[in-house]
């Protein structure tokens, strides 16, 4: 359908096929800008999660002990919520009569309201929110892997707890991290309530226009075109952790 | 008991542990000679491997003072400590070769290539696995995989090599050989040796000193032969043996009158006290016919076990096990039980020694 066209005022379909929609995407800065976007706030929703769930799931595998189970129904509930309540709650939290920005000023460490809705920093903290699971589940699977003492074995050979970490612990996670990496990555491109609730219209993502082309301007052919474009970075997605895996497992 | 080392390599001095409530280490103090093998002996739960990862630095202590060669080294973390450790599952990293296993602690020294590459093979040699560097531990035999971690702990030259354990996952024919090879490596390379272990056959066969622990004290600390044969409490000599003692109760003087039992002079005075005898299996003699002092029996069943044939008795209502010489043979149930003249006396309640009241 994405090879289709829809004349300007109609809701009728031509069906020749045509490369339009592509080219469209590609020629205007709006929807380029909007990839790019979207590109730049997965990949740092990716990098967030990992840094946020690397110490916390190495924590629930060699420390949580009889809590481990607690902690990662904890980890889990905003998985299993859906992506309304949880974003719903968000919007309480960071909005500038919300909870954080409350608290600041009462404590008298701001003046002004922190603007965290309606701009990319609210979207950022919503995403990672959302797909933290996603980074830790795989990582406590890797993790739990690990033989135990191998952290003392390292220690007693002479390295600091940074050296256990880089030479011990990420190499040996890395099977986790890039699966993580990439179930992050591809939910934080495609996800769709959370930047349209915390972005408050203000901020366009990928999938927050195809859902206006879809939906509101009735442009189907061009809306699968940015699916379709969505599905090819996907893909790539999906191709390149599959390599990354194969090469973390011969080194 | 042999007096202990007067030189002191390592000083634990008063270590004291306690996780919430539980207290697992009560101000320990141990003296380690230089060049010494020690065996950290006890059953579990007696604080031995909590001892050995305080002096390892991966666990804190809450009180008391570790000194290793004059250093005060109570506070160091545990990669400035120079310790070597091996751990009962060897803990291996699994993404390394061997070889990269062995150069860990030589590349944390930042040493230059080319000494790293020697000192590898110089270990790798060691413990008889010079050809394996290549290979990845899981391609290893669980014997192979605990020399690599015996390997990595000495390529860096420790000060002290500390072992957890080394031996309980192996099975017994590979556990025999592997003991033998761990005293032979100490003896050529002379590093100062703690090693846990709960198993008491093979601390008697390998260490040098033998330091008892229960219920996170020091019961004793010996060499082998004065462990075995001058047990300090009844409970040494109850855990060290196989069989271990015989703990055997003593009964009131009339209680032996009326089963015929005249105790030797140096047990007779303890009869109705509270005093139990340690009774070596081997140092008890089964006889068909009375002896002097002997003590009437029942024997209950013959255990064969290869070289030895151990009797399984009963006498004043106590079983007990002697160790049958080769060549006798019993016929009859009722049987004659000779105790060593001079046994050791325990405290029934406190486990204290009570005779011979010093050496000898």
């Amino acid at each position: 359908m994405s090879i289709w066209s829809q004349p300007t005022g109609s809701l009728i379909v031509d069906p020749t096929p045509t490369i339009k929609n592509y080219a469209r995407i590609a020629g205007d800065g709006y929807y380029i800008r909007g990839l790019l976007r979207t590109l730049w706030l997965s990949l740092a929703t990716t990098a967030l999660a990992a840094l946020l769930a690397l110490p916390l799931s190495w924590w629930i595998v060699r420390r949580a002990g009889r809590f481990r189970g607690l902690i990662l129904t904890l980890v889990l509930i905003p998985m299993v919520c859906g992506a309304l309540l949880p974003t719903l709650g968000l919007m309480n939290l960071l909005g500038p009569l919300g909870v954080i920005n409350g608290t600041l000023k009462s404590l008298g460490l701001i003046d002004r309201s922190w603007k965290l809705l309606g701009n990319q920093t609210g979207i950022l903290i919503g995403l990672v929110h959302a797909f933290l699971p996603l980074m830790v589940l795989p990582l406590v699977s890797a993790l739990d892997r690990l033989p135990r003492d191998v952290e003392g074995a390292a220690m007693s050979l002479g390295a600091k707890r940074l050296q256990v970490w880089r030479r011990i612990i990420l190499p040996l996670s890395a099977p986790g991290l890039i699966a993580g990496s990439a179930l992050v990555f591809c939910a934080a491109l495609t996800s769709f309530v959370t930047p349209l609730l915390l972005g408050q219209g203000k901020v366009a993502t990928f999938a927050t226009m195809a859902y206006q082309q879809a939906s509101l301007v009735l442009d189907w052919p061009f809306a699968s075109a940015l699916a379709m474009v969505m599905l090819a970075i996907l893909a790539l997605i999906g191709t390149a952790a599959w390599g990354a895996q194969k090469w973390a497992a011969e080194t | 008991m042999v007096p202990p080392p007067m030189t002191s390599y390592l000083k634990i001095d008063a270590i004291g542990k306690s996780y919430g409530t539980t207290r697992v280490l009560h101000d320990v103090r141990l003296d380690v000679a230089p060049g010494d093998f020690t065996v950290l002996l006890g059953p579990s739960g007696c604080g031995k491997s909590t001892l050995l990862r305080i002096i390892a630095g991966l666990l804190d202590s809450d009180s008391g003072k570790l000194v290793l060669q004059g250093d005060d080294i109570t506070a160091l973390p545990a990669w400035d400590r120079d310790i070597g450790l091996v751990f009962q599952n060897y803990a291996l990293f699994p993404h390394m070769t061997v070889a990269e296993n062995v150069a860990f602690g030589l590349d944390m020294r930042n040493l230059p290539k080319a000494e790293i590459k020697a000192r590898v093979a110089e270990a790798l040699d060691a413990v008889r696995l010079g050809d394996l560097g290549d290979r990845k531990p899981a391609a290893l035999s669980g014997g192979q995989q605990q020399r690599v971690a015996i390997a990595r702990a000495i390529a860096i030259k420790p000060r002290l090599l500390l072992l957890d354990e080394p031996l309980s996952n192996l099975d017994a024919v590979l556990r025999a050989s592997v003991r033998t090879e761990l005293r032979d490596l100490h003896d050529r390379t002379g590093i100062t040796t703690i090693m846990v272990t709960h198993d008491q056959a093979e601390a008697l066969s390998i260490a040098d000193r033998v330091v008892l622990m229960n219920e996170g004290r020091i019961v004793q600390n010996d060499t082998p032969e004065g462990i075995y044969r001058e047990p300090a409490s009844a409970f040494a000599a109850s855990f060290l043996g196989s069989p271990p003692a015989n703990l055997f109760p003593l009964p009131t003087a009339s209680a032996a009158q009326t089963t015929g039992w005249t105790p030797p002079p140096a047990v007779a005075g303890h009869l109705g006290t509270d005093a139990l005898l340690a009774l070596r299996p081997e140092a008890l003699k089964l006889t068909e016919e009375p002896t002097p002092h002997a003590l009437p029996a029942h024997l209950k069943r013959i255990e064969f076990q290869g070289a030895d044939r151990l009797a399984h008795v009963e006498a004043l209502g106590h079983p007990l096990i002697v160790r049958l010489s080769d060549d006798q043979t019993l016929t009859r149930p009722d049987v004659w039980l000779t105790l060593p003249d001079t046994p050791r006396v325990f405290s029934k309640t406190t486990g204290a020694l009570i005779a011979p009241a010093t050496k000898g």
